[in-house]
Formats: C-alpha cells, sequence, structure tokens
C-alpha cells in the first residue's frame, strides 16, 4: 500500500550511475508498484467511464519516486539524464512485456481511432523507442530532448541545463522532434496495417 | 539524411511555423525552391505539428500506467480461454475494440461456433440502456437480413454483460479503409476497392438499413467499424442500439422511424407528452466523451435533436465518403472541431481527393451528406435505389468518369449551403417594417401555440444601435427576469448558454449575436431564440423582440414596442414582453398571474440594472468573487434593488462569509416584494435556511414552490439541504436526485450527492459521482473537501495527501488545510495540526475572507478544548472572536470556551449569538442547548464510578437541556459543509453519563458517533469517542477512574454499586477499547493532557 519511499529510489539510482547494476533489480519492482498503484487510480475512473487529464498527478508521482533534492549537491545534471534513461528502459521493457501477454488474433488496438485526436489515443511506447532510436540516429540531442522530457520528466529548463544549451533550444527541439516521431510512428503502423491485411 | 540537409529542413520548419498559417505553404513553396524533396519533408513534417500538439505531453509513466489500467479493467472479469460461460466454452480472443472484447465460443448446445461479446462497462452499468439495446438488437436480429448481423442470445458473466452472435470472419470496413489507405494524414493513396465493389456493399448496408427503418429501428452509429465484411463479400451491419439514444420510438407519418419528439419540429403543432429530450438523449455530456464516433455523426445528431431514420443516410453517407476517398468527410483534431465541421463545413469533393470515382457516385455521397434532412434522402430505399441504379449504369459503362469534367453544380451547392451556413436573419436588418408585416402575416397564420411548456428558448444580446452603451447588456437582463417570472416559459439559463460557448471553443463571454444564438440554440437542443434589438426613430426608441425557431429560420412572433424617453425604456421592454409571452403560447391567466412589471422586479434604475447585468455576466464567467463589486455597486445605485441584495447575499454564503451573506439576503428579505414571485421563494427559502434557521418553514416554501414552477431545480436543492440539517438523508438524497434529473449538469447537485453518500457512508456511489463530476470539469472547493473526505474515509492518506496537493494556491487551498488539520489532530498530532491550522488562517486571509479564517482558528480553539488544553483553547477562542464577527465562528468559540471551562465568556458569546438571531432554529436547538450544557457541568466534570451529588445534579441538568437536539443531533448543524463539526450534542451527552457514572448510557452515545463515520469525517471528535466508549466500559466494570485515592472508602455511596463484582467481560471490553484507542494515536503528541489522562485511566485497569 505504502509507496516506494523517495530516497530509496534515489539512493538506488544513484548506485546504479554509479556502476552498481544489481541496483537496477531492486529499481524495478518499485518503479512497477508505482505504476501499479497510479493504474489503478485509473482503473477507478474509467470504470465510471471518463478519462481524466491528470498530469498533475503523474508529475507528482514521479517526485515521488526521484527526490531530486536529494542529489542537488551532487551532479545534477548527470542525475537528470541517468533517471531519465533508466525509466525510459523500465517503461519501454515494461509495455514491451504486457503487450507480448496481450497481443491476440491480429487487430491492433486501435492507435487513430476515428481519425480524432491522436494524442489523447494510447500511445504504444514500443513503437515510440523504435522511432526514437531513427531519431537519435538523425539528430542525437532530439532524441535526448525527448527522453529528458518525456521519460524523465523534466521541464523545458531543466532539460536545458542537462544538455547546455538555451531552454528556447530545448523548446524547438521538442517540436520539431514530436512531429517527427509521430510521423515516424504513423509511418511504421501503415506499413503494419498493410502487412496485415496482405 | 545529411546533416546539412536536415539542418535546412529544420531551419525551414521553424520560419514556416512563425508565419501566419495561411502563408506557410506559400512560404515553403517559395522557401525550397526548386528543392521539391526538401518541400515534400518539410511541408509532411508540418503536417504533423498540429497533431503533435498533445502527443507525449503526458509524461510516459503515466502512457505506461495508462495501458496497464485498461489491461487490467478489461482483465476484471475476462475470461479465459478453455473457461466455459454458461454453455459456452471460450475459445480465443478475437480482439477488442471501444464496443467490447470480442471471443470466438462454441455453443455447446447447439454445437455451433459463435462470436461472445462483452460489452463496454459504461452500457453495463446503465441498466435503461442495457434495456434498450437488447430490445433494439434483438428486433434487429429478428429482421433475420442477411447484412445484419444476428443477434443468438444474451447474458451476463459476473455481472458484465455479453451477448451471443452469429461468428463473423473477415474485417471491419475501418480495418480494410486503414489498410489501404493508411492512416488519415497521409494523403490519397490508391482507393480499397474498385468502384464497383465498393457499390455493392453499398447496396448491402442500404438495404439492411432500409429493413431496420422498416420495422422503426434506427442505428445510430453507422460507422466503418460497425460495417464487417466477411471473407466471402458480404457485408454486415453491427451493434444495434448500442449508440445512447432516446427512448420512445414512434413511426412518423413518412415511415421513417422517429424518436421522441417529431411535433415541435415538424411544426405540425402536435406534441407528444414527454417530449423534451430526457437525460441520457444526451449522446454528448461533455467534452471528449463523444470522441470517435463524433465524425459520422448526423447534424441532427451533433445538435441533439430527435433523431429519425434519416440520421443513419447521413453517417453512411460519411462512410462512403471514406471508403471512397480514404480520407475522413469531417476531420478535426478534436470533437469540438470535428463537430464544428459536421454542423458547418461542406466537405471536399470527393473526387478532387479521388478522380477515379465515377460522377454519380460522387453525386450519390453528396445527396446523403446534405446537412438538412429534408433535402438527404428521405429512406435507405431511395438510396438503395440509386445505388442499385448507378450499378446497372456501370455495367454498361455509361456512368464511368470521363477525366476531367467535374460534377455539374457541386461548386454551385457547396456555395449555397455556406450560404445556408452563414444564414442571418435578415428581419432586423431589413428594418421593423418588414418585422411587422411578418408579424401580422404570422398572427393570420397561427393555428397552433409555437411554444409548449417542454421548449427551451434561448435569450441573444440585444441589438443596440442607439448609441447608448447602458443598453447594451442590461435590456437582456431585464427581459429574462421578466420572462423567468413565467412558469410556461424556459429561458436557457446564463449559466448553460456560458458552458455550451465553451463546449463550441468560445470564449464563455462571448456575445449572442444572432448567429451565435442560433448555434447555442441548435446545440442546447432549445426550440427558439429571442432576438431583441433597440433603436431610435426620430426621438423615441424603438424595441423590438423576434422569436425564431432556430432549426427553420421560421419566426414564431415579433412584438413591438416605443418608448419616449429613455427612462421608459424598461417598461415598454416589459409590454412587449408581456405580449410576445402571450404569443408564444403562455395563457393569459398565467401572464396576468406571474407580471410584475419589469423596472419593478429589478429596478428602475438603468444604471444600477447595468451593473447588475455587468455583474451577472461576470459571475458566469470568471465566477463568484469577481461578480461581487458589481453587484454590491448596483444595490449602491438602488438600495431598493432587491434581486441585487439576494444574488449578493448567495454569493458572499457561497464565499464562506455567511455574516456578509445574511445582511444582503436579510434586506432581500424586507424588500421582497420587489422581485418575481420565484425570486420570492427564492429569497424566503434562503432566509429561513440559512438566516433564521427555521427549516420546517423553509421547507413549506419549497413546497409551495415546487408546484408553482414544476420545472424549477431551485426547491429540490433546498430541501435536499434542509433535510441534511434535519438528519434525513434518505429524503435528502431523494430531493437531491430530482434536482440532478432535472438539470443534469449542475455543479451543486454533484456536491450534494456526494456529501450525502460519504455521510451515508456509501463511498463506492460518492467516488462515482465525484468522479462524474471531475470528469465533466466541475469543480468546486466543496467537490474538493468532499474528494478528500472520501480518501479519509478509505484510509488513503497518499490520495490525501495529493488532494491537499492539487489545492495549492486554489480558492479551496484554506479549506483542504483545514480538512488535513483535522486529520492530523484525529490521529493526535496536535503539534502538525496547530501548524496546518495556522497556515489554514493565513491562506483565507490571503485571499481576503477574514471570516473564514476567524472560523477556522475558532475551529482550532474547540479542538484544543477537546483535547484538554483548556488554556490553549481560551487564548485561540478570543483571538477568533477578535478577528471579526461571524455567526459560525462565534458559534464554534462559544462552544470552545464552554468546554474549556470559561462559562462566563461563553455564555457571554451565546447570548449575544441569541440576541442577534432570536429565532434561530439551529442555533436554539442545537448550538446553545450543548453550550449551555457544557457550561451546566463545569469545568471539572470527570467520569466518576462514584460522583457526588452536585456532580449527579449538574449531570441531570445538562441532560434536561440536551433534551431538544435529539431530533437534529443526526443532521449537519450548519450548511457551510466544509466546516467540519458534527454531533457535539452526543458527545456532551457522552460525557454527561460519564460524569454520572452512568457507563451503559455513555457508551450508547460514544458508540453512536462511531457508527456515523461518514458524519463525522475528519472532526477528531470521531477519535474521542474511542476513549470515551473505553471510560464507559471502565466504569460498567466499576472502575474508578477519577484518580482519588480516597474514593475507596466511600464504596455504595452512590452508583458504584457495579465494584462489588467487577464483570470480567466488561474490563476486557474496556481494556481493547483503550488499547483500540491507544492504537489509532500511536503516533500521537505524547504530551496531550487527555491522552496522559487515557494512559492513567488504562493503568488502573491492569
Amino acid at each position: 500500500m505504502t509507496p516506494p519511499a523517495p530516497n530509496e529510489v534515489t539512493q538506488l539510482l544513484r548506485a546504479w550511475s554509479d556502476g552498481q547494476h544489481e541496483a537496477l533489480e531492486r529499481l524495478m519492482p518499485l518503479v512497477y508498484e508505482e505504476l501499479h498503484r497510479l493504474a489503478r487510480h485509473y482503473m477507478m475512473r474509467e470504470r465510471s467511464g471518463h478519462i481524466l487529464q491528470t498530469t498533475a498527478l503523474v508529475n507528482e508521482a514521479f517526485l515521488r519516486l526521484v527526490d531530486a533534492r536529494q542529489v542537488n549537491w551532487q551532479n545534477r545534471a548527470h542525475f537528470f539524464a541517468i533517471s531519465a534513461s533508466l525509466m525510459r528502459r523500465i517503461l519501454v521493457d515494461f509495455a514491451r512485456t504486457y503487450q507480448s501477454q496481450k497481443r491476440g488474433a491480429g487487430i491492433r488496438p486501435a492507435s487513430l481511432d476515428e481519425g480524432l485526436d491522436v494524442a489523447e489515443e494510447q500511445l504504444d511506447l514500443t513503437v515510440l523507442d523504435d522511432a526514437l532510436k531513427a531519431l537519435a540516429a538523425l539528430d542525437p540531442r532530439k532524441s535526448r530532448v525527448v527522453e529528458l522530457r518525456f521519460f524523465g520528466g523534466l521541464s523545458m529548463e531543466e532539460a536545458a541545463e542537462v544538455l547546455h544549451v538555451s531552454p528556447e533550444t530545448v523548446k524547438r527541439d521538442w517540436k520539431l522532434a514530436k512531429a517527427w516521431l509521430l510521423r515516424e510512428m504513423c509511418g511504421e503502423q501503415d506499413a503494419i496495417q498493410t502487412l496485415e491485411a496482405s | 539524411m545529411q546533416s546539412k540537409r536536415w539542418k535546412q529542413v529544420e531551419e525551414l520548419f521553424h520560419s514556416a511555423l512563425e508565419q501566419d498559417e495561411s502563408r506557410r505553404l506559400e512560404f515553403v513553396q517559395k522557401a525550397c525552391g526548386g528543392d521539391p524533396e526538401l518541400l515534400r519533408e518539410v511541408e509532411s513534417l508540418l503536417d504533423y505539428e498540429k497533431p503533435a500538439e498533445g502527443f507525449m505531453e503526458a509524461p510516459a509513466i503515466d502512457v505506461a500506467a495508462r495501458a496497464l489500467a485498461q489491461q487490467q479493467t478489461a482483465g476484471v472479469h475476462e475470461p479465459i480461454v478453455g473457461q466455459d460461460i454458461t454453455h459456452y466454452r471460450i475459445l480465443d480472443k478475437l480482439g477488442e475494440g471501444g464496443m467490447g472484447v470480442v471471443y470466438r465460443a462454441e455453443d455447446a448446445h447447439l454445437g455451433r461456433e459463435v462470436a461472445l461479446k462483452f460489452l463496454p462497462p459504461r452500457l453495463a452499468k446503465d441498466q435503461r440502456a442495457l434495456d434498450r439495446f437488447q430490445r433494439e438488437a434483438r428486433a434487429a436480429s429478428a429482421l433475420n437480413h442477411p447484412n445484419i448481423c444476428t443477434i443468438h442470445d444474451f447474458g451476463t458473466h459476473q455481472g458484465q454483460p455479453f451477448i451471443v452472435m452469429e461468428l463473423l470472419r473477415g474485417h471491419t470496413l475501418k480495418e480494410l479503409i486503414q489498410a489501404s489507405h493508411g492512416a488519415v494524414f497521409p494523403p490519397s493513396r490508391p482507393a480499397p476497392f474498385t468502384t464497383e465493389r465498393m457499390a455493392e456493399l453499398a447496396t448491402q448496408v442500404a438495404d439492411a438499413l432500409d429493413a431496420a427503418h422498416n420495422h422503426g429501428i434506427i442505428h445510430r452509429d453507422v460507422k466503418p467499424a460497425n460495417i464487417f465484411v466477411t471473407e466471402t463479400g458480404q457485408a454486415k451491419l453491427l451493434d444495434f442500439g448500442l449508440a445512447k439514444s432516446t427512448p420512445g420510438k414512434r413511426t412518423s407519418p413518412s415511415g421513417t422511424p422517429t424518436e421522441g419528439s417529431s411535433g415541435r419540429r415538424q411544426g405540425s403543432g402536435q406534441t407528444p407528452p414527454g417530449s423534451t429530450p430526457s437525460a441520457d438523449s444526451h449522446s454528448f455530456t461533455g467534452p471528449g466523451i463523444m470522441m470517435g464516433t463524433a465524425s459520422y455523426m448526423s447534424p441532427e445528431q451533433a445538435r441533439d435533436e430527435p433523431l429519425d431514420g434519416r440520421t443513419d443516410l447521413f453517417s453512411f453517407g460519411a462512410v462512403l465518403y471514406e471508403m471512397t476517398t480514404g480520407q475522413q468527410a469531417f476531420p478535426g483534431g478534436s470533437t469540438a472541431a470535428v463537430l464544428a465541421a459536421v454542423l458547418s463545413q461542406t466537405p471536399i469533393a470527393p473526387r478532387d481527393l479521388n478522380p477515379q470515382l465515377p460522377q454519380e457516385f460522387e453525386r450519390i455521397i453528396n445527396k446523403a451528406l446534405e446537412k438538412d434532412r429534408d433535402m438527404r434522402y428521405q429512406s435507405a430505399a431511395e438510396l438503395r435505389a440509386d445505388l442499385k441504379r448507378f450499378r446497372r449504369d456501370t455495367d454498361s459503362g455509361k456512368a464511368l468518369a470521363a477525366p476531367g469534367v467535374r460534377a455539374p453544380g457541386w461548386k454551385e451547392r457547396a456555395q449555397q449551403s455556406r450560404i445556408f451556413n452563414a444564414w442571418t436573419f435578415s428581419l432586423i436588418a431589413a428594418g421593423l417594417l418588414v418585422a411587422a408585416v411578418l408579424a401580422v402575416y404570422f398572427r393570420l397564420h397561427r393555428t397552433t401555440p409555437p411554444l409548449t411548456m417542454q421548449d427551451s428558448i434561448v435569450l441573444a444580446d440585444f441589438a443596440n444601435t442607439t448609441g447608448e452603451k447602458i443598453f447594451d447588456d442590461t435590456l437582456k437582463q431585464a427581459l429574462r427576469v421578466q420572462l423567468e417570472q413565467s412558469p410556461f416559459l424556459n429561458a436557457l439559463s446564463e449559466e448553460k448558454a456560458s458552458q455550451t460557448l465553451g463546449f463550441m471553443g468560445r470564449p464563455r463571454d462571448t456575445q449572442l449575436t444572432t448567429a451565435v444564438a442560433r448555434e447555442v440554440c441548435l446545440r442546447t437542443g432549445s426550440t427558439a431564440m429571442l432576438l431583441g434589438s433597440i433603436g431610435m426613430l426620430g426621438s423615441h426608441y424603438v424595441i423590438s423582440l423576434d422569436a425564431v425557431n432556430c432549426q427553420s429560420g421560421d419566426s414564431l412572433g415579433t412584438e413591438m414596442s416605443e418608448a419616449d424617453s429613455r427612462e421608459h425604456v424598461l417598461t415598454a421592454l416589459g409590454e412587449a414582453a408581456a405580449k410576445m409571452r402571450a404569443r408564444l403560447g403562455e395563457s393569459l391567466a398565467s401572464i396576468q398571474k406571474y407580471d410584475a412589471p419589469v423596472e419593478q422586479v429589478t429596478t428602475a434604475s438603468l444604471e444600477a440594472l447595468q451593473a447588475y447585468s455587468l455583474g451577472m455576466k461576470t459571475l458566469y464567467t470568471q465566477g463568484d468573487a469577481s461578480a461581487i463589486p458589481f453587484l454590491k455597486r448596483a444595490t449602491e445605485l438602488d438600495p431598493n434593488f432587491a434581486l441585487a441584495h439576494a444574488i449578493l447575499g448567495n454569493l458572499s454564503a457561497n464565499l464562506n462569509q455567511p455574516t456578509q451573506g445574511m445582511a444582503s439576503i436579510k434586506k432581500a428579505y424586507e424588500l421582497r416584494g420587489r422581485v418575481s414571485e420565484r425570486e420570492k421563494l427564492n429569497i424566503e427559502v434562503f432566509y429561513h435556511s440559512r438566516y433564521t434557521g427555521d427549516m420546517e418553514k423553509a421547507a413549506q416554501v419549497c413546497e409551495v414552490w415546487k408546484q408553482t414552477y414544476p420545472r424549477d431545480v431551485a426547491p429540490h436543492v433546498w430541501l435536499g439541504n434542509v433535510y441534511q440539517i434535519l438528519g434525513r438523508f434518505e429524503k435528502a438524497l431523494e430531493e437531491c436526485r430530482e434536482a440532478m434529473r432535472l438539470q443534469p449538469n449542475s455543479v451543486s447537485s454533484y456536491g450534494n450527492l456526494a456529501n450525502i453518500d460519504l455521510i451515508m457512508n456509501r463511498l463506492e456511489e460518492a467516488q462515482q459521482i465525484l468522479s462524474q463530476a471531475e470528469s465533466r470539469g466541475f469543480t468546486s472547493p466543496a467537490m474538493q473537501v468532499f474528494l478528500y473526505r472520501l480518501a479519509f474515509l478509505r484510509g488513503d492518506l497518499p490520495e490525501m495527501e495529493r488532494r491537499v496537493a492539487a489545492a495549492a494556491g486554489q480558492p479551496a487551498e484554506d479549506q483542504l488545510l483545514a480538512q488535513q488539520a483535522d486529520t492530523e489532530a484525529y490521529l493526535g498530532s496536535l503539534v502538525k495540526a496547530r501548524e496546518l491550522t495556522r497556515r489554514t488562517v493565513e491562506s483565507s486571509m490571503r485571499d481576503g475572507r477574514l471570516e473564514a479564517a476567524a472560523t477556522f482558528r475558532a475551529a482550532g480553539a474547540l479542538r484544543e478544548a477537546f483535547f484538554g488544553n483548556r488554556e490553549q483553547a481560551r487564548r485561540e477562542a478570543t483571538a477568533a472572536l477578535a478577528m471579526t464577527p461571524g455567526w459560525t465562528m462565534q458559534t464554534l468559540a462559544a462552544l470552545a470556551l464552554a468546554r474549556a471551562g470559561d462559562s462566563a465568556k461563553a455564555s457571554e458569546v451565546a447570548g449575544s449569538l441569541h440576541q442577534e438571531d432570536p429565532w434561530d432554529t439551529l442555533l436554539n436547538v442545537y448550538w446553545l442547548p450543548t453550550i449551555h450544557a457544557w457550561n451546566t457541568l463545569g469545568p471539572d466534570a470527570r467520569p466518576a464510578s462514584r460522583p457526588s451529588a452536585s456532580a449527579l445534579k449538574s449531570g441531570s441538568a445538562a441532560i434536561e437541556l440536551l433534551e431538544p437536539v435529539k431530533p437534529y443531533e443526526l443532521g449537519l448543524p450548519t450548511l457551510y459543509w466544509v466546516l467540519n463539526v458534527t454531533m457535539c450534542p452526543v458527545d456532551a451527552r457522552g460525557e454527561t453519563y460519564l460524569s454520572m457514572g452512568r457507563g451503559a448510557e455513555a457508551a450508547r452515545e460514544f458508540q453512536k458517533i462511531i457508527d456515523h463515520s461518514g458524519l463525522v469525517g475528519t472532526f477528531p471528535i470521531g477519535a474521542l469517542a474511542r476513549l470515551g466508549l473505553a471510560r464507559a466500559y471502565a466504569l460498567e466494570a466499576g472502575i474508578d477512574l477519577s484518580g482519588d485515592v480516597k474514593a475507596g472508602g466511600r464504596a455504595g455511596t452512590a452508583a458504584g454499586q457495579a465494584s462489588h463484582a467487577t464483570p470480567p467481560e466488561s474490563l476486557a471490553k474496556a481494556r481493547s477499547a483503550y488499547q483500540e484507542f491507544f492504537t489509532l494515536w500511536r503516533n500521537a503528541d505524547p504530551d496531550i493532557p487527555v491522552l496522559k489522562q487515557a494512559r492513567a485511566e488504562y493503568a488502573r485497569l491492569q
């Protein structure tokens, strides 16, 4: 019931970034636990048939996981970067496992349901991960902006601090990266759809 | 791509975005010069820029959590492959979508394979929708049509309904379209089917629709996902009856089925009973709920009008459009945008997207997509006939497209359609003369009243050509007040209108010009709108009112009046309004009865009316607090402006400033002869329930109100409140539900229902109602408090913390902090509680709400008194009293003082309260007796197994004082729910019995508090009741708790007989009750007096 203590996660992250790889083993259950806690929250709401914007809530959840204040005195930027890439690994991994359980008889859960508002539809983290790799080949910084912002939950300013660029640059990178990634992902989907139909 | 190239793309992308959207394309083309590849790259990225706006805006962990939630929700009752559900064995999962999860199963009885579809939870929960669905699905299935998917059976599995239907192999049209066209964004690719194939499928679907319509069944949700194409190439229509709709299908004279009323729409004058769209006919109750189907909705569906079979034909038209072009007819990035497109945009001509498409096919699609259903195909049979003819002609090669030849008339039609959409009412423009002529015409031709009691009417803003700004908002407000007197007319409330503007994606203070008013009218399902204008004719003012049917644009009647001076404008408006009421169908008797002149029911001062109007406008766009200065100004300009006083009173009370509110409401009550009948009732109830607290009187007025204005929500809301005070929560629930039924979108109904559910400890229900409210974007400070209390009652600490954090910097901040303070106190963390109370007070002060601040401080004083910190209690109470006067605060302070033993000061404060409101029921029957009881008991009342004679005497007196509270003791003693102070008299009675050595009776009182955890909420009395109970058991066991060592010598002199033989079970009960209290307070601050006492007492039990 009780959520993981921020310090614990922070300690583990620090240990991991210091090269103690077994920290990851202990970290993952904590993140998963937080995930399940959030999911319970959504289920309660979705049972009443509603979808809500709960970004604030999630940001808080993230803060609960990672207590950034603990690392203020350390190399903050380094720590942020590590957390974000770790979060990416854990979450994409998670998405992959759960999808393999889920994928059944070929009907793909609609990502572009009725053509409405892509952004609000379920986003496939594994597809995003692939697209992000492709972006990294083209423009590494943009891919890192996405990693920091989306996976690491960092603000524009924090991301700018990590990357040693201005927040303005991060904003521009973010905008273009989003358009690029979405195009990449939709394109891939077309390919899959065509494949399935043929 | 080389990095230099990429740099180029990037630069262009950003520069293009800086351009105005209309000039973007041109800019990029120019910038790319002769580099088509670069152009394509930049253009396509720009295409994705908008769709990507919301993309990845939620953090990844959120995305993962949602996916998990979705999986688990689906999996709650998810059957396992191989499992038997009744006589169906699950074989495998076929897929899932918005309409549920589908499995392949074997029917053990008939030995055939079937499909089992579990319905989505939203449907499963709505019994009426479920019944309707079953009825319609059965009916459609009974048609036994080759192109309608057959339903074999219905059932439920662990509470989740499922349908058993024929097993189809193939794909939905949606999948087929996506497979061949890709997602929606990349523009045209080759069509998925040959024209003949499309025409063939279309004919089959048209045939299915024809069969269904002939039997009175409307599908309502025709879309590609609901059309299945089997492996053998047969089209099958799925999911009849799943879409939301109004119950009560009828067949119209023309043979197409209709739902609800057709009378008023077609102007035939006959209105069937119950023709108001019922609550569930609103297929959209908030933004986002229709997600997914909006793209195929007919305009009438988008406007939430009664539907007939022609709605399906429009939707099918949209399907055909997509099938042939690969693009949606009405694309958009949001539901609102799609709806706007459905309502007003003409889609790109299909042949512009797919030049291969024969003209005739395009014509068929366009005709199905006519926005005006009278211009559309009138029946599925007609559409089918055209399709058949087309196929025949195609076979003989006649209809094949000639490249470059456009369908004649298409552009023209599009043009006309746009003109129609920009349709403006020329009546006013053409001048009053025309209006007058039309009015005469109308009078001659009218046979039936244009409106019925079920119709609502939208008030547009006045067109003011006088150049005098003062008329801008005032006339509409005056007209509203005038019309609201009528029990017959139902003017769409300002609140609803502004909400609708929000849904339309417009600012909430958008001027309701004719065009906007019409859209609001259509969207809200209102029947008519009232267009007003004021202009000058020489030195005279001419006022005109024009009622217009917002669907047809027909005038329902026009009224004009003149005023020779500015001062007489309101009178003239009143005359015109009265005549208009008659014209719209109100009986003369009714008009005579409810026709106070407009300047009387508002104000004769135009300036005051203007301030009032601005206030009302502000109220609905910016909230309570911002409106107050305007209304104050209105009362200053005309001190007799009763309505303004009344609203001021209401607003102040809402803002937790009761005393200020009371002054206004008292003034309004004195002036209540100067308001409309309805407003008078409102003021009277307000006055009785909040000012004098005479609940029985308030309930009586409500009953009169219910009879006079049966459609009104307000009396139910009031009664709901009154019954809560009286502790009759079942009845309160009934009234609140009725209020909700009458006005499904009211914030206060949600709040009331949630509060009652919480009090009755119906946590699931409370959760449900609060989630609903939240998802509709209804938040109020009270609602946030309820969410917190729900988490508290569930023991969900993280959620409680989140609620507090979410309220930081919000208007509800102080109230949430106060809740948190109570929670800490409940757990014995007094130091933390004090700190939180300090922050609460600060937060209220920051918002300038002094009375609220003082009240929170007094609540803190009461807490100290409960915990035995007498000095602190007195100090805090005195400080609160010094801040500002205030009814609630003074009551709490008096109680705190009484409990802390300062009877002199407590009596003084109580006396002044009584003097101020001598007839206040709540004060007289609830608070004063409780305060007096404590004063009578005195500061030294302690649990005693052998009480002194004087303790027994004052105890009896206190019990007697508390007698009149009994009928109210389980109710809410204040309407300011956010203040969590309940059951104090019960606690007082329990303590009194303890001091009299009457353990069993004391136990009963404390048990009452423990049993009403919902009512007690976070109030620390709930924790202390456990200690009270322990003490009561100890007394029953004959234990001397007083700590007086000499007491033993006087055994048997008073109520101490029990001590002769200590019943072991009482002792055990006492011990465990103490332990329970200690467990609850395991982290309590050690120096709380009441805790130290409890420890000492417990030691005696050993």
